[in-house]
């Protein structure tokens, strides 16, 4: 099996990019294979500072400006090729216009990875999948169901879950008072019975860290909305774990827990367990948000090594696309 | 006046992460490497290939008289593994001139422990006792896990009577040499007469750590860091050290270890940026890579060959760093860029955090 290339957009001076940096780092200590798009110039020289396997390092003059449509115009004509990029505003728009999306449903969904109490899957993989968080606000009933498929396919690829479970997030309130986008998708998949997943149903916010859904579904705005709240939740928790510490007694205490809490820590640390996929198009797309470190690009790139041997072994989107409807071409 | 006397070629190695891949980073690798068979021994992709190319006489030439090139081996192993690394040699065909081996036991048991860890000394004293006077190139191998390209670098400026004993003795000291081991090296040195006819022309470091490569700015453009055999086999036959059949065979060995096109076609495009190969030489490779593999019945190039031929049709990168021009080698900077460049080893499972 062939190494997939995993193209990098070096966006802003190469000097300070963390995305140079952690390539770099990856390129000499995680076998993986690299290119790089944006000026060359300024990544050479940048690299000239930095460990690196410049046997696993290609950089791509950018002739017209932009690293982005550059990295998608690459990935687009390359079979091998994964996109790893940070979370700019024009990459909706850059990989509607490159790449082709995949049949079911031209809305593509961003998905979030978080933990949960429940593990699953062969590796007894903690982490479960949330989207759409931010990719087609607006999404229509079919979007979700397409939206629930792919969430679906992740799982089975990524976290080898053989009948993956998938929810729909919804408030607590009467079907008929839910929005007309979330009915219609209840309605369908709850009316697909032979559909690659086992579909849970309607499931409220507090249960979604318990884990029984492996993917949960819902529209852009409610999914944001989750992901900052799952987010924030971990992040007042190390807070409230500084401040304990500023009491004798509680300090004790903390330092008598220290090893589990480093474990929740780890467990609850996005960066540990890389970006967040972009599902909908022919190609293994993972994006991060702009404040990532070093750590969590390098492990965005073995998530993106990961789901593309997986899906390049395995069943392709493309075909559980197929599978879905068995009157495609 | 000239003479049609070929200048001798002489070939120093390193063997530990230079010929051999070998880990010494934990007591549990150095103890595996000690207990290795030589068929178990592994080698850095494509070292013997290039060896063996480089000790071939030239054209038109034969060694029965007086041989035209050398190697000696200079490792930082105990003599006691002698006999194993011996055999691996012979297993790959090289049969080293001098193959000299760091005392360790001896060292051990009488408590040197300075002497042990420091390689400046040991080395130092093991290529200035090794050389050939006369009209003499000497090319040097080395790697990024210890002080080769310091080591070579000082090596060639003191027999240029380069560098004073004052300016010698500060180095040492700065190396944490053991004070016998300092004493020693200095007496070596003020007993030896600078010789104007050795010329040390090309240090290659291979870049085992893969460390940064302005590191060896200071070195000048005789010192070239590689990624691999192939990167110093392109340079070496832009010097017109190597025959043309070499590159072939190199690449070969390398398509055998695994390497694909991809992958060296990033190696020569690396060194065109790093200004050390430039658009006649990759044309060069090119045309030899269409050559039928010399000492095989194949007429044909190989598939692997033709695949990075084709590859190599690409345009070039057109970044071309202009390579600094050293008068001089800064030795306090370069014995700073010692300590500056000490990486604790990266404990990458824990660093990733699953």
């Amino acid at each position: 099996m062939p190494h997939p290339l995993l193209v990098v957009p070096i966006v802003g001076p190469a000097a300070s990019s963390v995305a140079l940096k952690a390539a770099a780092l990856a390129s000499a200590q995680l076998d993986l294979t690299f290119r790089l798009t944006g000026d060359e110039r300024a990544i050479h020289d940048a690299l000239l500072d930095l460990p690196h396997d410049a046997e696993r390092l290609a950089i791509d003059e950018d002739d017209d400006g932009d690293p982005l449509t550059a990295a998608l115009r690459l990935v687009a004509r390359t079979p091998d090729a994964a996109l790893v990029c940070g979370g700019e505003r024009t990459l909706l728009d850059a990989a509607r216009a490159t790449l082709t999306p995949l049949p079911g449903g031209n809305a593509p969904a961003l998905a979030a990875i978080h933990p949960t109490l429940r593990h699953r899957g062969r590796h007894d993989d903690p982490f479960a999948l949330i989207l759409d968080i931010g990719a087609s606000p607006g999404a229509s009933g079919d979007d979700l169901v397409a939206f629930a498929h792919r969430g679906a396919a992740w799982a089975r690829d990524i976290a080898r879950t053989d009948l993956p479970t998938v929810a729909l997030l919804a408030s607590q309130v009467p079907d008929e008072h839910l929005p007309a986008a979330l009915r219609a998708a209840h309605a369908t998949l709850a009316s697909t019975p032979d559909a690659p997943f086992q579909y849970l149903g309607l499931l409220a916010a507090d249960r979604v860290l318990e884990g029984s859904a492996d993917v949960v579904v819902c529209d852009a705005l409610h999914g944001d909305l989750l992901v900052r709240t799952l987010h924030s939740f971990a992040t007042c928790a190390d807070q409230l774990l500084d401040r304990a510490r500023a009491r004798f007694q509680w300090r004790l205490g903390v330092s008598m827990l220290l090893g589990g809490i480093d474990r929740l820590r780890s467990l609850a640390d996005w960066e540990n367990y890389g970006g967040a996929p972009l599902l909908g198009y022919d190609r293994v797309i993972v994006t991060l948000p702009p404040e990532a470190g070093e750590r969590a690009w390098a492990n965005t790139f073995r998530l993106a090594r990961r789901a593309h041997l997986r899906a390049t072994t395995g069943p392709s989107p493309r075909d559980i696309e197929r599978e879905r409807e068995p009157d495609a071409p | 006046m000239t003479t049609d006397t070929p200048r001798l070629l002489h070939y120093r190695w390193d063997l530990d992460k230079t010929y051999l891949r070998t880990e010494f980073d934990t007591t549990k690798d150095l103890v595996r490497t000690f207990l290795q068979k030589a068929e178990e021994k592994e080698i850095v992709p494509g070292a013997p290939t290039l060896l063996r190319a480089l000790l071939e006489p030239p054209l038109g030439t034969s060694d029965a008289g007086e041989p035209t090139r050398r190697v000696t081996f200079i490792s930082g192993s105990p003599r006691q593994m002698r006999r194993v690394l011996t055999e691996k040699l012979r297993i790959d065909g090289i049969e080293p001139d001098q193959f000299i081996l760091k005392p360790n036991l001896s060292n051990l048991l009488r408590f040197r422990f300075r002497a042990i860890r420091s390689q400046l000394a040991y080395k130092l004293g093991a290529l200035l006792t090794t050389r050939i006077p006369g009209e003499v190139d000497e090319i040097l191998f080395g790697d990024d896990a210890e002080q080769d390209a310091l080591i070579y670098n000082l090596y060639g400026d003191l027999v240029l009577g380069r560098v004073s004993a004052p300016r010698l003795d500060w180095i040492l000291r700065q190396a944490h040499t053991d004070r016998s081991d300092r004493r020693q090296l200095l007496d070596l040195v003020a007993g030896t007469e600078s010789d104007p006819g050795l010329r040390v022309r090309r240090v290659f470091i291979h870049l085992a750590r893969r460390s940064p490569t302005r590191r060896f700015d200071r070195f000048g453009q005789r010192t070239v860091p590689v990624f691999n055999w192939f990167q110093a086999a392109l340079v070496l036959r832009g010097d017109d050290l190597l025959p043309a059949h070499a590159l072939p065979l190199i690449v070969s060995a390398l398509g055998q270890q695994g390497y694909t096109a991809d992958r060296l076609v990033n190696s020569v495009h690396d060194l065109v940026r790093r200004g050390f190969v430039d658009e006649t030489l990759v044309e060069t490779l090119r045309e030899e890579l269409a050559l039928p593999m010399p000492g095989t019945d194949v007429e044909e190039p190989g598939v692997f060959a033709t695949t990075l031929r084709q590859r190599l049709a690409a345009p070039l990168p057109r970044t071309r760093r202009t390579l600094p021009v050293i008068d001089e080698v800064d030795y306090t900077a370069a014995m700073a860029d010692i300590e500056r460049y000490r990486r604790p080893r990266l404990d990458l499972a824990e660093w990733l955090g699953r």
